[in-house]
């Protein structure tokens, strides 16, 4: 019997450490023992035990408390299964109904073991090509059909190649592992959960390009991760799989890791290289492109994390065998990260071609509390907001291009109709105007100047013609901004605007917010028919707005109130109103 | 060398593949706009106004990055192009905080550069001040005298302890020379203006239309010429002597005066149409409007202009002892105080509102108080009473002030049974002036009897026919506006004899809008120089100047008041061009409000992060040509600016003087600091030297304004040193002289730099008598 | 207070292991801000002289990675998420509690040198959103209670003499 229970840092956040400790003493001395795992993806569920039984069936139990980690623990000592804190069929049907390439094993090997990890398959591409031609390498790559899946979905094989016809003695193969869209987790899941199918599909990489060295440029931001990859390159290095001459030939690599100092810029390439480079995060123009001129004027090949680790399964299983999977145009699967007002949020991995409502509903169970969808944001601060009569739209490159949003690296965020999508833009905005590098004028001045438009209309002080205004240059910046953070930083905007045009217009000719969000278009007001005078908000009220004797109804003076909303938050009986425009809503936790 | 063929709209070019496609095309004379381009520098993609559209390629590309290869199909302006760049164009206007052109200067019809004649004066250059007054304004010491000076309003350093006397400051100028200078006309056109009056707006647009080579004949209804100035301004504000002279200046540039002919008794519009080539009329508004009460013809009631008229002319008109002047503007204030000086022992000024509500110049109406002038405000004349069929008084209607009207101040409100008689001997009624329309009939009118000219071109209905002055649209106004027609009527007529004339659109600048006092910050008290008067009782015994001319002494200290508020790179910017040439809207940025620090304390070297669009070409030559990093980029985003490290002051960093930095920033972000007192955005024209200091021989542009050497650019920046970039114009302009000995060590301290970098020979620079001696 | 002689002997120290620190420099940076909590503007002046890296180059790159501090953090530091799936499960209200139990606001510390805090961009635990990291633990799922109590906490545990367990 194998004890996994998930160890990512999603995990440690629900509390798994307190629950490990828990195992760990009532397992001292006995002849069981957990094993810490990457996160499988459901999240959701977390802190979560899956427990593998000598017939190699499965058995999953999820939100662990320290309470629970203790019956659960007796039971496993008694040798019966628990029968409690399990999955619904459905809640495991979410594993089940996915195809795991990249993840694959991800929450099943401890990342830390190199013999976990070579136990299932791992570095036997990598032997096995050790001794065949580069041109082996791409030709399987050209195969599987394998694009970026970062964002921008450029052939990797081409990529490859690039780097590969360049001559030069040093050349670098990057990991770009600085996932920084926010919402967006996939890349950690990996890193944490099986670090080596990314150092494999590195030296695979290398292979292909007559690379000898690799860098790896981790956010900082994941900290578990960079310590597992540090493991696992040390462990790598004493297997002898990296370093002079591996396994007798000529073939020499070393592994180099990097923290990333907290700068989104640094996912674009040329940034990246910066960055590594000991300089400020700023992309350059292009051409020359990395595989010409890339770290240290070195021919350099970056790919992403879930690209990495896709590698070692197509070099392993064949490229026809992954180009089976997913569309024509997007072939094999790609990693989806949800979040947001969907029940089950976690990592899912699909093949290319299933549509968002099957990703959304099928596999993630559909909206918390199951409120009517809104829609969802794809590919993050690039990537555009959907309608839910877009939902249909079937993932790949191609389709998703055509709604005006991008593929991007996977972040999915669903959301309900308690968002707002003119401050979604807003919030999008905001976000690349920070992480705007500052060095072209497009993006520096531009995103600022598009985030005021928006703050100014979230405030509902906005103006028919600021729509006009966001259009052109939102166009303008795609148009003309050095990098891809400038191109893609109005997609949230534009396609807000295309999606949901009725929204900005009630923000702006109504000065009302439709989703109760925009806090400067709320009025709240308690009702006196509902109200019992419990006190409650009257003393959470941070500005003392509200004013009202115990058993006597309060009442919110509405020039002292900003509309914090704690009030609605700590309200038992729905006696909070809240109101935008005419659109109005009673709130309260039981209300 | 390896060169391919490109297409770019549509035209074969050879282009040199060692080349950017971006140098390719602006030798091949291709407009591309582009800010953070230089040669010798890496590309850099900051300012992103160089794209092109590359046939084959999904988006834009910046052309400073990419090499020609053969075959290449270039488009430079596709709509989605030129969309971008105007937005890129507008958010660097939004985030590019400063003043091209001083508050005084916009505010000034003829957009006089009171900035520079003052910079001048503070810098003692007194001749060079005057010349550059006449670029704009043919009649200096005349305005100087009698302008209500619109600049002084504008001015920010009202907001300390008091504008700076611009006007005075002007009369100086003009006063210093004495009529000495004429401009240089160009070579004749052969063509021929024909300008109907000799006041200021005639006289204004004969001289720049002499400027510029055409022949110019005025026609002159009254005996001498000056218009307004001469026949409406008394002699105490501005003498006839002043006048002359500056008419003097401008027949000597081949203007000829035909004295006493009017207009439709001694020749028509149509007839001068027949002989020139162009007519400009400038006949001004000499009709005192009456009181329109009863009575308001009697003897007894004069116009306040045929009144100061008379006067002008050297008639004493007998006013009696009681004088009434019912009006607020500045007629009625001039005739108030003629009135006194004519003798008149109690002189009354009758006015419908109060004195906030007065057009007057304030330090006009102090100045008539000092000199005894009484006040009836909220006074209206209901009628005059006659005694003998001569007027002997006025019923006055009483008044209180009641809402605002179109033009702001609170019209009054007539008190019921409120009325009062007030014995005078004379009335004088200036309440203003109307146009003669006598030959003016074939010109279209407005409803106010005035001519219909085109605000940007001065044209009227008639074609080659243009109008100016007092005579057209609203009607009178100050004698600088009517000197602004005459110019810019010029430039009109100028472009109508080449054909060209087209509406001129008023240029773009960009201006700072945020709080006054913010702006100005902390400003050393240093009071206006106050005009020296003579004392009031002594000035109405006669009709001399009541003030005199700033001393030497005065305007100096007076002009070193100047806060500079106009960009001093105004004339070598090279983004300013680009706003004015392509759309730009107005982008309100929040952001952008936050005011940066500007570091003046290199002895060279000046830096203003306001004015920074961070196109990055210093931090790179600092970095790529000079080796020395010293400039640097802080913070990311929209917080990015230039920096040295830990924001310490240039003075304080390691900064060699080289001045390489200052050379390339395409704004006033970076300037030289110059060897004078002030700074002001002078025109230069540019000649080169080849630098002496060492054997070198580096070869510099040296920008010069007049005598003085403004700035010495070497013209391979990568040739720059502080020697050649500061030594030679600090010799030149023979700055080193006077400065003492401490000022001498840190002069050749910053000059020399790092001795490392600097590869030449040095003269020995051992000691202060050393530098001095170098220097003298 | 570090002694100016003290502060260059640790920024010494980190720079051996670095045989080439230009190539590395946000690695030295972030070794030299782990020994002190935050970049001293000595520790940099020392970095420029004993590398030959130029200072404006040193600040330029600290003033650009959100990371680096030069002021000194509290002894716990608090990173809200402003992520997406955050701010859809209204993570601006962890961050008001922050500000609320802390007193201070976002880039400041608290008098006594406990906390500080500061908004940051996602830190990838969304489906456990809205979430904050203190020196490293990741807190998910918060609401102001939860926040409360986190903070009281620690200021408890501090109180009383003993260090909490916030260490992953």
């Amino acid at each position: 019997m194998r004890l996994l229970l998930g160890y990512g840092s999603c995990g440690i956040a629900a509390g798994t450490h307190d629950v490990a400790r828990v195992f760990d003493t009532m397992f001292d001395g006995k002849d069981l023992s957990i094993t810490r795992v990457g996160c499988n993806g459901l999240c959701f569920a977390e802190p979560l035990l899956q427990v593998v039984d000598d017939d190699g069936n499965d058995h999953y139990y999820g939100r662990i408390t320290q309470k629970d980690a203790k019956s659960i623990a007796q039971s496993l000592l008694e040798g019966t299964l628990p029968n409690q804190n399990q999955l619904s069929e459905e809640e495991v049907a979410f594993l089940t109904k996915q195809t795991r390439i990249a993840l694959r094993n991800c929450g099943l090997i401890d990342p830390e073991n190199l013999q976990d990890y070579r136990a299932k398959g791992g570095y036997t591409a990598f032997t096995k090509y050790l001794k065949a031609s580069p041109a082996d390498v791409l030709e399987e790559m050209k195969t599987s059909g394998l694009r970026g899946r970062g964002g921008a979905g450029f052939p990797t094989w081409r990529k490859w190649e690039a780097a590969a016809k360049e001559q030069s003695e040093d050349k670098y193969i990057v990991c770009n592992a600085d996932e920084g869209d926010p919402g967006a987790f996939m890349d950690r899941s990996v890193l944490e959960g099986d670090p080596h199918s990314v150092l494999e599909g590195m030296l695979l990489a290398a292979l292909a390009i007559g690379a000898n060295h690799g860098l790896i440029y981790a956010r900082a931001e994941y900290p578990l991760a960079i310590k597992r990859l540090q493991t696992a390159i040390d462990t790598l290095k004493e297997a002898g799989l990296t370093g002079k001459h591996i396994l007798g030939t000529s073939f020499s690599f070393d592994f180099k890791l990097m923290k990333g100092a907290g700068a989104f810029v640094c996912g674009e390439e040329t940034a990246l290289l910066a960055s590594l480079e000991g300089g400020r995060g700023m992309p350059r123009t292009k051409p020359p492109f990395p595989a010409q001129k890339g770290y240290k004027g070195k021919p350099s090949n970056i790919n992403n994390v879930e690209t990495l680790a896709n590698v070692p399964w197509i070099l392993e299983n064949g490229g026809a065998a992954y180009a089976r999977l997913g569309t024509e145009d997007s072939k094999g699967t790609k990693v989806f990260a949800l979040a947001g007002r969907v029940k089950r949020g976690g990592l899912v991995e699909v093949p290319m071609g299933l549509t968002l409502r099957q990703v959304v509903f099928d596999i993630c169970g559909g909206i918390l509390d199951d409120k009517p969808i809104k829609g969802v944001q794809i590919g993050g601060p690039s990537g555009g907001c959907l309608p839910e009569h877009l939902l249909d739209t079937p993932i790949d490159y191609k389709s998703i291009s055509a709604t005006g949003a991008i593929m991007g690296s996977g972040g999915l965020v669903v959301m309900d109709t308690d968002s707002c999508m003119v401050d979604m833009a807003r919030f999008f905005m905001d976000f690349t105007s920070k992480e705007s590098c500052g060095k072209c004028v497009p993006c520096r001045v531009g995103t600022t100047a598009m985030k005021e438009i928006l703050d100014k209309i979230v405030e509902g002080n906005g103006k028919p013609e600021d729509l006009e205004t966001l259009k052109t240059m939102g166009e303008s910046i795609r148009a003309s901004a050095l990098c891809g953070l400038g191109n893609s930083a109005p997609n949230p905007v534009l396609t807000t605007m295309r999606y949901f045009p009725e929204e900005y217009e009630a923000h702006i000719s109504e000065g009302r917010c439709p989703a109760l969000k925009c806090t400067a278009l709320l009025h709240y007001e308690i009702l006196p028919d509902k109200c019992i005078g419990c006190t409650l908000c009257r003393r959470a009220c941070p500005t003392n707005a509200i004013a009202g004797e115990v058993k006597k109804t309060h009442v919110i003076n509405s020039d002292a109130c900003i509309a914090c909303g704690s009030c609605a938050q700590v309200c038992r009986y729905g006696a909070v109103l809240v109101t935008s425009g005419k659109a109005q809503k009673e709130v309260g936790l039981h209300a | 060398m390896n060169s391919v063929q490109i297409t770019v709209n549509g035209r074969a070019i050879n282009a040199s593949m060692e080349k950017t496609l971006l140098q390719n095309l602006l030798e091949n004379g291709v407009y591309v706009p582009n800010l953070c381009f230089n040669k010798n520098l890496e590309s850099y993609g900051g300012c992103g106004l160089c794209l092109v559209a590359v046939e084959g390629l999904p988006k834009p590309v910046r052309s400073c990055s990419m090499k020609p290869s053969a075959g290449m199909n270039i488009t430079t302006d596709t709509p989605e192009i030129v969309a971008s760049r105007n937005t890129s164009l507008s958010l660097m206007h939004a985030d590019h905080r400063g003043d091209c052109i001083a508050p005084c200067r916009r505010a000034c019809p003829t957009n006089q550069d009171a900035q520079g004649y003052i910079g001048l004066i503070a810098d003692g250059k007194y001749e060079e001040a005057l010349r550059l007054i006449k670029e704009d304004n043919p009649l200096p010491a005349s305005i100087g005298r009698v302008c209500p000076h619109p600049c002084e309003d504008a001015c920010r350093r009202k907001h300390a302890e008091g504008s700076v006397s611009i006007c005075s400051l002007k009369r100086f100028a003009a006063d210093t020379d004495g009529n000495t200078y004429t401009p240089d006309c160009k070579p004749s056109t052969g063509k021929r203006a024909a300008i109907i009056g000799a006041g200021p707006a005639g006289l204004s647009c004969a001289y720049f239309l002499a400027r510029e080579g055409h022949t110019v004949t005025i026609f002159e209804a009254m005996p001498k010429s000056g218009g307004m100035l001469r026949y409406g301004i008394p002699h105490y504000r501005l003498t006839d002597k002043v006048l002359d002279g500056e008419v003097a200046a401008i027949e000597r540039l081949g203007v000829t005066i035909e004295y006493n002919k009017t207009l439709g008794r001694d020749f028509t519009i149509p007839s001068l149409k027949e002989q020139y080539d162009a007519v400009f009329v400038a006949v001004g508004a000499w009709q005192s409007t009456a009181l329109r009460c009863e009575n308001d013809d009697l003897p007894g009631v004069l116009g306040g202009i045929d009144f100061l008229r008379e006067v002008a002319e050297g008639k004493r008109p007998e006013i009696g002892k009681r004088v009434a002047v019912v009006g607020g503007g500045n007629t009625a204030m001039d005739a108030v105080r003629t009135a006194r000086r004519l003798g008149a022992q109690e002189v009354v000024l009758v006015y419908r509102r109060t004195r906030d509500e007065m057009p007057a110049s304030e330090w006009e109406i102090e100045e008539a108080e000092d000199e005894g002038v009484k006040f009836m405000f909220l006074s209206a004349p209901e009628a005059v009473y006659a005694e003998n069929g001569r007027a002997a008084g006025l019923v006055i209607q009483k008044c209180e002030l009641g809402e605002p009207d179109d033009s702001g101040r609170r019209r009054p409100v007539p008190i019921a049974c409120a009325l009062q008689e007030e014995r005078f001997d004379t009335i004088i009624a200036a309440i203003g002036q109307k146009v003669v329309t006598e030959g003016l009939d074939p010109l279209a009118m407005t409803r106010w009897g005035t001519i219909i000219a085109d605000k940007n071109t001065f044209q009227t209905n008639l074609d080659g026919v243009f109008a100016g002055g007092d005579a057209v649209n609203n009607g009178p106004d100050i004698a600088i506006q009517a000197i602004a027609h005459g110019k810019h009527a010029a430039r009109a007529i100028g472009a109508y004899f080449n054909g060209t004339l087209s509406s001129h659109k008023a240029p773009f600048y960009v201006e700072k809008t945020k709080e006054v006092s913010r702006e100005i910050g902390e400003v050393p008290f240093l009071a206006r120089v106050k005009d020296t008067f003579l004392p009031p009782d002594e000035r109405i015994q006669h009709f001399n100047e009541t003030n005199r001319t700033f001393t030497q002494e005065e305007a100096r200290r007076e002009a070193s008041r100047c806060l500079e508020c106009g960009c001093s790179a105004y004339y070598d910017c090279r983004l300013l061009p680009l706003l004015q040439m392509h759309e730009i809207t107005h982008i309100p940025l929040k952001s952008a409000n936050n005011v940066l620090p500007e570091d003046h304390s290199h002895p060279f070297i000046w830096r203003d992060n306001n004015k920074c669009i961070l196109c990055g070409l210093c931090v790179r030559v600092c970095k790529e040509v000079v080796g020395k990093e010293v400039l640097g980029f802080d913070a990311r985003g929209f917080s990015t600016t230039v920096e040295c490290a830990f924001h310490t002051p240039l003075a304080h960093s390691d900064c060699i003087s080289c001045g390489a930095c200052t050379a390339v920033c395409p704004t006033g972000a970076l300037q030289d600091k110059r060897a004078f007192t002030k700074t002001p955005p002078l025109p230069f024209s540019v000649k080169t030297v080849v630098c002496e200091h060492c054997e070198n021989r580096c070869a510099f542009d040296v920008y010069s304004h007049g005598r003085s050497i403004i700035k010495a650019i070497p013209d391979d920046i990568r040739k720059t040193c502080s020697i050649g970039r500061y030594g030679l114009t600090l010799q030149n302009n023979g700055a080193v002289k006077d400065i003492g000995e401490e000022a001498a060590g840190r002069l050749k301290k910053a000059l020399l730099g790092d001795l490392d970098y600097f590869k030449g020979t040095l003269p020995s620079f051992d000691s202060t008598e050393d530098i001095m001696r170098y220097y003298n | 207070m570090e002694l100016l002689v003290d502060l260059q002997q640790k920024t010494s120290a980190t720079l051996q292991k670095y045989p080439e620190p230009k190539d590395a420099l946000i690695s030295v940076l972030q070794d030299v801000q782990e020994v002190f909590g935050y970049l001293p503007e000595d520790a940099l002046r020392c970095i420029a002289a004993e590398t030959g890296i130029a200072a404006s180059q040193l600040t330029g790159v600290a003033s650009f990675y959100a990371q680096f501090r030069m002021e000194k953090p509290g002894k716990y530091q608090i990173m809200v998420c402003m992520g997406t799936a955050c701010h859809v499960n209204k993570g601006e209200r962890v961050a008001d509690a922050v500000r609320e139990f802390t007193g201070v606001e976002e880039g400041e510390t608290t008098p006594d040198g406990l906390f500080s805090w500061e908004e940051v961009a996602c830190l990838g635990c969304c489906s456990l959103s809205p979430v904050m990291m203190i020196n490293g633990t990741a807190y998910g799922k918060l609401d102001k209670d939860k926040v409360k109590k986190i903070i009281n906490d620690l200021r408890n545990a501090e109180k009383g003499g003993e260090g909490a367990c916030v260490c992953s």
